[in-house]
């Protein structure tokens, strides 16, 4: 639990990080504020669609499918999902001038591997995954195809650029 | 029952009016400000996302339940797109002239949604009051009725403005 905390505030630290970065090294230009929001809009239906397919599932089918507090959190996870890979993909995640974002991608996919690592070593001690655990399991995900975007891109970046 | 009625009816009418201007289409400019209505949209159902979340950490507030906690989100969501697009003219296309008729199925469907919502908070129909089915009936109602008033208030002062020129 006392990790568990710990990696959380790490990923906060490293989000607060990214945000400080983005402002200092200025704006994104008009093709990415338009990309930024087409993502947005992007997350923004898919966060409509699951909250009204809990809402018929439940009303038409009976069938609770997950707590309020699940639904919330499952929420905020997937329209961050939809936003990043997105928006990284088409150019859009960092501002035109920062140069290192491949250093981002790997802190994000190793912190993704962290939040991982501790419920699968939880699970094969114990055999169970408590609520934390699977919150853990779902920030470890976002974080790792955050991180493989941002280092797929980039690669793909530099073969194109090498082809030239 | 009747509020899925509704619901079903406000799509079908939203359904209804995307078909038939799908051939005018939207500009350039009107698809921006669409794409950054949904940044608030979402920014606002992440907002009230976080605070059910936070909410349900304490348990000195009431377990709130799913159908109460996705009807918010969605109408929430729903109400400051549109009422941004709206305001800014982008949310129907530029060959649209009945907007004012489709305000008034906006009202027709909002002032019975609101009194049936209210109805069912103060538990008017006997028994006790629903706060999941009023609350529901409100929001939704709330929606209809600020989409319909802001697209006349808009078409409103757009003709008061042409009239001065």
């Amino acid at each position: 639990m006392f990790l568990a905390t710990v990696v959380v505030f790490v990923v906060a630290l490293s989000f607060g990080f990214l945000i400080l970065m983005n402002k200092v090294e200025g704006e994104r230009d008009e093709r990415q504020t338009q990309v930024v929001d087409r993502a947005y809009k992007y997350a923004f239906v898919t966060i409509m669609f699951l909250n009204a397919v809990v809402y018929f599932w439940e009303k038409v089918g009976n069938i609770q499918l997950l707590s309020s507090e699940d639904l919330a959190a499952l929420s905020i996870w997937l329209g961050t999902l939809v936003f990043a890979p997105y928006t990284i993909w088409q150019h859009a995640y960092f501002p035109v001038k920062v140069k290192k974002s491949s250093s981002m991608g790997w802190l994000f996919a190793g912190l993704g591997l962290l939040e991982l690592l501790p419920v699968t070593w939880d699970y094969f001690e114990s055999s169970k995954v408590d609520q934390q655990d699977i919150y853990l399991v779902f920030l470890g995900i976002l974080l790792l195809i955050t991180g493989s975007t941002i280092l797929l891109r980039n690669y793909l970046d530099r073969k194109e650029d090498e082809g030239r | 029952m009747l509020g899925s009625l509704f619901v079903i009816l406000f799509f079908a009418v939203v359904g209804l009016v995307l078909f038939l201007q799908k051939d005018d289409g939207y500009d350039e400019r009107q698809t921006v400000i669409m794409d950054r209505g949904g940044r608030y949209g979402l920014l606002t159902v992440l907002l009230l996302n976080a605070a059910f979340y936070i909410f349900s950490v304490f348990d000195s507030f009431p377990e709130l339940s799913v159908r109460f906690t996705s009807t918010m989100s969605i109408w929430s969501g729903i109400l400051v797109a549109s009422l941004y697009a709206i305001w800014n003219h982008a949310y129907f296309s530029l060959k649209s002239e009945k907007t004012n008729g489709f305000a008034v199925v906006m009202l027709i469907m909002g002032i019975p949604n609101l009194l049936i919502g209210v109805v069912d908070l103060l538990g008017l129909w006997g028994g006790s009051p629903d706060l999941t089915k009023g609350v529901s009936f409100l929001i939704f109602g709330i929606s209809c009725f600020c989409i319909a008033l802001t697209i006349m208030l808009r078409n409103h002062l757009d003709s008061n403005e042409e009239g001065d020129l």
